[in-house]
Formats: structure tokens, sequence, C-alpha cells
């Protein structure tokens, strides 16, 4: 009896599976299975989990890796309800300082984006899809599911426990994210919620093509690490199976026609938006200390349309850290393009140093001038002087 | 095997009840008289241990425990002339979280992780900065609490009975624990502070809010 069941089972499956086959093609979209406004009904003991999560939020909301650059958040939350529409009202979004790239939905609505999101999407219509698909997984309510699934599988106290630990290291906000993100949805979860935040980006007038575009880039990214310790990225890593979503996702691209934006993408905007926060962004990434993927990003930004000293700066900036044989010569070069372009000020004073390494004092010195000149009150402007001094 | 049973529970019991440990640090000099003392209960929960020994947090219970430990707490200090003043919190200070974090660190090092550069000395301090406490809030000394309550489910003690029984121990039925420590708002001082772990109290009951108080802020006057 068992083994038929079991047979009967696989058969299901497998006939599932060609299903699934035949209709790579032409996707279904999903549908939501929550409305907007959802209010879940608890169980004694989900209340509970319930409240860990409002503390964890509160952590959140304090925590200093919050974004709080208005312009940036506005920006966020607007792009979210545009996407969220009726459902606006049900999520309170923060945008996250943290390097690495991730957004995530907890089950009460609380939405976090990664600033690492942000130096990786390439336009608005991708970074919509990151948005679309996080929403997705709320209304389709597997965020409630995964949240009700918590407390068969883990001690709570070992996920949330964000308190004033005095014996112990409190558990840091970005990485509870991390551990949030751990209890990761099932392929079908993901594949369902990719379907339906496309759906919900092109409702909300976005490129379609976009949602594979962004897929893509991070397996080309995944491909540029340098070394093991590098990969894989989270994201990949709880999102698994990339390629083979990036291809159901061109298939349902390829198969609509795009009704009329009501409201086109405005990528000046973001471009103008992510160009004015370049600067941190890019030193957070360098952080990272992970050569081969910062690269990678910077050719893309190249592309995307970052102002173009900055992005030299930042290049020389990553070789000067990394320091293999070369980079120093390789860093002179792109200090060089930086500071004949609009750069930051420590452009100069960089390439100064390296000049003066290399035994040209005087081209030095002409850097060293144009860096105080660029910027008068500079913290370090007593130590720039004396070389100024110092040279011939 | 009846009286089995009843030895391993009344050992069980035992084990819980006598179980107090204490780490009590302190300045010398007491608190001045009439003083307005804030409390910050940043993480006062009450939980059930279930059979899988699963912390589930219980939101009614621990309401219950919090309203519970500000009454007992207020009552405590009264004895002493002081008065207490308490947070909404439902309130986010971003300020104070800062330092709810820095406190966390130090009295890790001052309970958990001695710093040998101190030679045992009790001088450790949040800094002046804290001192805006002061004004926002209108108090002299700020009184940090963090506590835990948890209680074994039925299945979680029937399991630990049956443990007992085949003389395995080790099953959690429960702990309270927790630490409270009092901060001079003009200088940030830590003044006094205490890590304790009881095993009595059940906070969800006014009168054993009382008696967790009462441990927990023993020697709070100082010396």
């Amino acid at each position: 009896m068992a083994d038929t069941v079991r047979a009967m089972t696989c058969a299901v499956i497998c006939c599932a599976a060609l299903h699934t086959l035949a209709a790579a093609a032409v996707p279904t979209i999903p549908k939501p299975v929550i409305p907007p406004g959802y209010q879940p009904q608890h169980e004694r003991d989900e209340r509970g989990l319930w409240l860990e999560l409002d503390e964890y939020e509160k952590a959140v909301i304090a925590s200093p890796l919050r974004i709080r650059e208005a312009a940036l958040d506005d920006y966020i939350k607007n792009l979210v309800c545009r996407i969220g529409k009726d459902y606006c009202g049900d999520f309170r979004v923060y945008v996250m300082r943290n390097p690495y790239f991730n957004a995530s939905m907890a089950a009460n609505g609380m939405m976090l984006v990664w600033t690492g999101a942000l130096t990786r999407v390439g336009s608005e219509d991708e970074l919509a899809t990151v948005i679309g698909h996080e929403i997705a997984h709320y209304e389709m309510a597997h965020t409630l599911a995964q949240f009700r699934n918590i407390k068969k599988g883990m001690a709570i106290g070992s996920i949330f426990d964000i308190g004033l630990a005095v014996i112990g290291v409190p558990i840091p906000v970005g990485q509870m994210t991390a551990v949030l993100n751990v209890l990761a949805f099932s392929r079908e979860e993901e594949e369902q919620a990719d379907l339906l935040g496309a759906q919900l980006m092109l409702d909300a007038g976005f490129d379609p093509h976009a949602t594979y575009r962004i897929w893509r880039d991070l397996i080309q990214e995944d491909q540029r690490a340098e070394t093991k310790r590098e990969e894989p990225g989270l994201f990949t890593k709880t999102h698994p199976d990339s390629a083979a979503r990036a291809q159901v996702l061109e298939a349902w691209a390829h198969s609509i026609s795009r009704p009329a934006a009501a409201e086109p993408a405005d990528h000046e905007t973001f471009r103008a938006l992510i160009a004015a926060n370049y600067s941190w962004l890019m030193e957070d990434q360098i952080k990272t200390a992970r050569y081969g993927r910062t690269e990678y990003l910077l050719e893309q930004q190249a592309q995307f349309g970052m102002p173009e000293g900055f992005v030299h700066f930042y290049r020389a900036q990553m070789l000067m850290q990394r320091a293999e044989a070369g980079d120093a010569q390789a860093a002179r070069a792109e200090y060089a393009l930086a500071t004949n372009a609009a750069a930051p000020p420590e452009a100069f004073r960089n390439y100064g140093y390296l000049l003066l390494k290399d035994n040209d004092p005087a081209a030095a010195r002409v850097q060293f001038q144009r860096y105080l000149t660029a910027k008068p009150d500079a913290t370090d402007r007593a130590m720039v002087e004396f070389y100024i001094s110092e040279v011939p | 095997m009846r009286r089995v049973v009843g030895i391993c529970v009344v050992l069980l019991v035992c084990g819980c009840t006598t179980s107090k440990q204490v780490t009590p640090v302190a300045r010398s000099g007491s608190i001045a008289a009439g003083a307005q003392i804030l409390l910050i209960q940043s993480d006062i929960k009450f939980s059930v241990i279930t059979a899988g020994g699963v912390l589930e947090p219980q939101p009614d219970w621990t309401e219950k425990a919090r309203s519970n430990f500000v009454s007992a707490t207020r009552r405590e200090l009264a004895k002493h002339g002081h008065s207490l003043t308490t947070i909404d919190a439902n309130v986010v200070d971003e300020d104070l979280a800062q330092y709810q974090k820095l406190l966390g660190a130090v009295l890790g090092t001052m309970f958990g992780y001695p710093m040998p550069s101190k030679h045992g000395a009790f001088d450790s301090t949040l800094g002046p900065g804290v001192s805006f406490l002061k004004d926002r809030y209108g108090a002299d000394y700020a009184l940090f609490v963090s506590y835990h309550d948890s209680r074994a489910s039925g299945g979680q003690q029937a399991k630990a009975i049956i443990a007992g029984m085949f003389g395995l121990y080790g099953v959690n039925t429960g702990s309270q624990s927790g630490f409270a420590s009092l901060i001079d708002l003009t200088t940030g001082d830590i003044v006094w502070g205490r890590l304790v772990s009881l095993g009595t109290g059940d906070l969800r009951e006014p009168g054993g809010a009382d008696t967790t108080v009462s441990m927990l802020f023993e020697g709070m006057e100082g010396g």
C-alpha cells in the first residue's frame, strides 16, 4: 500500500515536472493569496514570535546601519508603494547599510533593502525586480508560512535573541538579517515569487527584460570572484539555480507584449540618486576586500553612467588596497584618469603620494596643491603642506 | 517506584530553588536620598519551554511580567525614598539604544571577561555623554534591567521527571536570570550592578515579582 502511494506520488511529481518543462515557454503567473491590509489570526504561541519580530524591528529602527538619508529612503519607499499598490500600507521599508546584495521581507511587512543591492542594479527596472520579488513573497503568504515554520525547527530564542545580552554577544542587526535569510524559501516558492514579482513590476510600468538581466549580472559577478572565500554570495546561496530562473523569466518576458507604461521608469532620477551616494556605497564595497567582484561592479557602474572620475578613483583605491604585483602602477594610471575628470579631492592627494614614490616630486607637488585647493579644510592639510615643503 | 519518582521530583525542585547565583558589583558610597530613577527595562521576557525544548515567548505573560516588575520596583525603591520614572515601551529612543549596547559591552567585561588592566577596580563608566537622559526624562539615575523568566510546559516537566527516573539530569525546567545596573546620569558612572540567576520568583504574580526585585536589587544602596 505504502509503495503504491509512493509510486503514485512519484507519478504525480513526475507529471508535474513534465508539465513544468512543457510550460517553461510561457509560465503562468501565480495569484496573491492574502488581501491588502491582512491581519493574521494568531495562535497563542505564534503571537510570541510576533512579539519577537516587533522587537527586532525596533532594533532595526534604532540601528545606526539604517539609512537615514531622506532622499534615498523616500525614493525606495515610493518605489515599494508603486509596485505594491494596494499593499503599500502593509509595508514598512528600511534601507540598511550593508554592502552585500540582499533584500528581505518579514511576515509582518517589515522590508529590508541592503545598500549592496543599490550598487548592483543597473537601472530602476532591475531594482523594481528585486522589490517586486520580495513583495510577491508577502502577497503569496510565503513569509507568513516561513514565519510559522520557524517554531517547528528552531529555538526561537536563538534566532531572535537581540536583547541586552550581558554574557555573550548580542547579534548585530546586519547579521540578524543574514540569519533571517538563511531560513530560505523553497525552490518552488522562489519561482512563484519571481513570476508574480515580475508581473507586479510590469504592471507598475517597468521593463520586463530587467527581470532576467539582474540574475545574469549576479551570475557574472559570482564568476568574477577571485577567491573561494568570496563565494558564494549570500543571495545566490539562498536563491539557488539563478541560471534556470533567469531562463524562465526570459521566456516570460519574451512571451508578453508590454503594455504602454502609464508612468515610465525614471532612470535619470535613479542614476542621480545613486551618483549622489556613490562615494560611501563604493567605500563600503571596497572594504569587503572582494576585489574581483568590486572590479566587476566598477565596470558595470561605468556602463550605468556613474561619474567617470569617481569610477577611476575607486578602481585605484581598490588596486591600492589589493596591493598585488603591478597594482600600484595600475592605480597610478587610474588616479591620473580620475584627476582629469571630476573626482573626489582625495584622488589628487593619493596620486601625489604615488608620484612621490615614483621619484617625480615636481608632479607630486602639483597634485598636492590641487588637493588643498579642492579641499581647503582637509583634516590632513598640515601633513600635505609638509610634503609640499619637502619636495623641491 | 512511587518513592523513587518522589525523590527525583524533590531533587529537581530543590535543584531549582537553591541554584541562586549572584555576581554583585558596587562602588563605595550610597545614592542620594529621594533620587529620581529612570527604569529602562529593555528586555523583560516570559517564555515557556516546550516539550521539544524550544523557548517560546509568551506575550500575555510577558506583559504581565513587565507590569508586575515595574510595580514591584516602584515599591522597592520607595522603601529607600526614591521614585521611579518609566519610558513608553513603544517609543524607540535611538540615542538610548546606543548606550544600551555600550552598557552591554561594558558589563560584559565586568561580569564575563574582567580586564586585567583594571586590577579588580570598579570604576567603569559610560561617560558624561549619557547625561542627555537626565534632561530628556528628568531623572538622576538610570536603572537598566534585563530579565528572562522561563517555565517548563507540562510536557517539558514530564520529560524532566522521566529523565530524572533514569538518572538523567539537565532537562531544562526553566530559569530566572537577568541583570540590573544603576548609572549616575550626571557622570555616566556605573554605580552598581548585579547579575543573578535566581531559580525563584514568578514574575506573573505580584508577590513573585516582589521576591525577584528584592533579590535582584539587593545591595543597590551601596556600602
